[in-house]
């Protein structure tokens, strides 16, 4: 009986075989704008902590104008989401610290212009992973789903266009032997929930100066940022700027303040010795000269 | 086996919704909060007003909602003009009087409903025109009591966005919430346990929260996420967050047949499940102190040589906790005391690449500057192999303190 049942069941399986996947990548028109292609997670229960994705498309159908991580699920980027229009690529790896667990977890909305005269195209997910929160980073059964999506000729589509500035963030000061020699620098990272990060600048000013955004001296710049003030003394302001224009700035104070001490009598004392000094004797080379020019006057009469 | 039917034991038995709740389940840390949305009351009806005197119009009206916190009541002066908040009242209060008015003016009124959420909707209008004036009564003040008074000091209410995290830790813990991985607020836990975080300062949105505890000797919880939506003008309340135990022992390698100390903290008077996972799996159940400290001995003659781990859980007041951290640790022929080799407690270890016992932004930002390239510095190299790739990350994740 026992063997019946087994072989009953090794030929239901090869006859009907299927395979459970734990979480299923997908890349689909946006529901609520079919201009936007939408790069989601479904972790199908797992907690998932690390996602990575290499995509391909046909560059005769369209091209990428904007790619947006607003509203991801993604909290650090190693590679923020990024596309080459010359080669028909998109690719992007972060990380959630913690993981999460998402039925519908944003990763990325790329907007898209038309190239051709195709009325629908679609990208493949050429290579995708998606890590478990297990603290061995044991891959989940990735399946991946690419739709079909129709392509708009007209506007450039924008992703997520608002008046909200990125949510607070918590710029950090780093130091580490191997790399920048050593030395400090500052490491930041801010999340959208609407157009997406854009850029990053950062300034270093004396500690206290005050700061506006007509300040001169902003750098565009990405993390981790080698400070140019190495004492430490500066205070540092990096600001997120999203798509939409829209820019938080976080500080950090100076670690140490180079304080203006007074200098003591004594020095004070020597400084006007040395004043004194100096107009005695510019006095007295003048009063020769004068001499000099007298005498030789005398000379020639 | 066993958290199965505790789990079962204890299905249902959670937490009270009070006016409109989701549960959200980590299947993988398996934590289970409560999430309860505050939403603003409905608009009042039946609104009423009544000419009294030349300078006092009563209003009343009908409450429809029971999760007010007050009302506030508007008003505009002809037809044409705006209405303007002129005052609030209690959330029992269904009538207002409106004293020091023009006579022979003729009123407007409508009455909001609010609480931590927002306003409701305006009320229907009612309108009333005050008595003209007659000698010795050229307005101001007098009738009935209460309300009114012209509204130069009223402030209308602010509506923020907001997140109250409450929940049991250990006793005179350390509570770290996380938003989106970046530390956005630190508590302590009182005598008995528990916590509460009320997080302001964050826009409407979706965010990805962690949360972890660090016990009075620096050991730390495995941290739980979930993700949330605050909702703009809403209070988000978010309960019944459970730790697991911490986990550690007295030595990481002991001599066959000698005692090993497992212990850790936890919630007080809680029920610790600890489970060694060998050949012959051990399991037992103890009950941690008033001040959650729990300890179970093993008895290391059941257990062959080599390398094992071993984990806990807890159940309190009918909760049940995810699965704590593995600790780990080997059975040989002799017992090596413990010395820690740095002044972070090991579970920081892993992916604190700057040895600042922080697992964060720096740390990776340290490993990104790795990513990809060739001969990456051998500590780094989390799963131990020659480039620095997703796994690496995934790992520092895991360990990832904020």
């Amino acid at each position: 009986m026992k063997r019946t049942l087994f072989i009953i069941g090794i030929v239901f399986t090869l006859i009907f075989p299927w395979r459970s996947f734990a979480s299923v990548m997908t890349i689909a028109p946006s529901p609520s704008n079919p201009d936007l292609i939408v790069v989601s997670l479904d972790t199908q229960g797992d907690t998932i902590n690390a996602i990575q994705g290499h995509l391909t498309f046909n560059t005769g159908t369209f091209s990428v104008s904007t790619i947006s991580d607003g509203g991801s699920i993604i909290n650090f980027w190693i590679e923020p989401p990024a596309f080459s229009n010359t080669s028909g690529t998109i690719d992007f790896a972060g990380i959630i610290p913690g993981g999460e667990v998402t039925s519908n977890g944003i990763i990325a909305t790329i907007a898209i212009v038309p190239t051709g005269l195709a009325r629908t195209s679609s990208v493949t997910i050429t290579s995708a992973q998606a890590l478990l929160n297990d603290g061995n980073a044991t891959p989940s059964d990735l399946a991946m789903v690419s739709k079909p999506f129709p392509l708009i000729a007209g506007s450039i589509p924008l992703v997520g266009a608002n008046t909200q500035a990125p949510i607070p963030f918590t710029p950090e000061i780093g130091q580490e032997a191997s790399i920048f020699n050593g030395q400090y620098f500052v490491a930041f990272s801010a999340m959208d929930q609407g157009s997406g990060i854009d850029h990053y600048d950062v300034l270093e000013v004396p500690a206290g100066v005050t700061v506006t955004t007509s300040s001169v001296g902003w750098q565009t710049a990405s993390s981790p940022y080698l400070l140019k003030d190495q004492t430490l003394s500066s205070d540092i302001y990096v600001r997120a700027f999203d798509r939409s224009g829209n820019f938080r700035t976080e500080e950090i104070p100076a670690k140490y303040k180079i304080q203006k001490l007074s200098p003591p009598w004594w020095d004070i004392g020597i400084s006007v010795g040395a004043i004194v000094l100096l107009l005695i004797v510019a006095g007295f080379i003048r009063k020769r000269r004068i001499w000099k020019k007298k005498r030789s006057i005398k000379i020639f009469v | 086996m066993k958290k199965a039917i505790y789990g079962a034991i204890f299905f249902g038995a959670l937490f009270p919704v009070l006016i409109a709740s989701a549960q959200i389940y980590n299947a993988a840390n398996s934590l289970q909060v409560t999430i309860t949305v505050v939403y603003p009351p409905v608009a009042p009806s039946l609104l009423t007003a009544a000419s009294i005197s030349s300078s006092q119009i009563n209003l009343a009206w009908a409450a429809t909602s029971t999760n007010q916190t007050g009302f506030s009541i508007e008003e505009a002066v002809g037809n044409d003009s705006l209405f303007t908040p002129i005052d609030t009242v209690g959330p029992n209060a269904t009538t207002y009087s409106r004293t020091g008015l023009l006579p022979s003016t003729t009123y407007f009124y409508r009455v909001r409903a609010y609480n931590a959420a927002g306003a409701s909707g305006p009320s229907n209008e009612a309108a009333a025109t005050t008595a003209a004036a007659s000698s010795g009564n050229t307005g101001g003040g007098g009738g009935l009591g209460g309300g009114g008074g012209g509204g130069s000091s009223y402030v209308p209410p602010v509506f923020q966005t907001s997140a109250v995290f409450s929940g049991v830790a250990y006793p005179a813990s350390t509570i770290t919430l996380l938003a989106n991985g970046q530390v956005a607020a630190v508590t302590e836990s009182g005598p008995d346990a528990t916590f509460e975080i009320n997080l302001s300062n964050l826009p409407a949105g979706t965010y990805n929260f962690g949360i972890f505890v660090t016990d009075v000797q620096g050991d730390r919880s495995v941290v739980q996420t979930f993700s949330s939506t605050l909702t703009s003008g809403a209070e988000t309340a978010i309960s019944g967050i459970f730790f697991p135990p911490t986990i550690t022992a007295d030595t990481v390698q002991v001599k066959r047949g000698d005692v090993l100390t497992l212990f850790g903290y936890g919630a007080p008077q809680a029920q610790v499940a600890v489970v060694v996972n060998s050949l012959n799996e051990i399991s037992a159940t103890v009950t941690s102190t008033a001040a959650g400290l729990w300890t179970y001995p093993v008895n290391t003659d059941q257990l062959e040589y080599g390398g094992h781990t071993a984990h806990a859980w807890e159940a309190a007041d009918g909760n049940v906790t995810p699965d704590s951290q593995l600790f780990s640790f080997t059975v040989g022929n002799t017992t090596v005391s413990t010395s820690p080799v740095s002044a972070c407690p090991p579970n920081f270890s892993k992916g604190d690449l700057n040895h600042d016992c922080r697992v964060n932004l720096v740390d990776f930002s340290i490993l990104a500057y790795w990513w990809g390239t060739a001969n990456p510095p051998m500590a780094f190299r989390l799963d131990g192999k020659s480039t620095i790739d997703l796994v690496d990350f995934s790992i520092l994740a895991y360990y990832w303190t904020g």
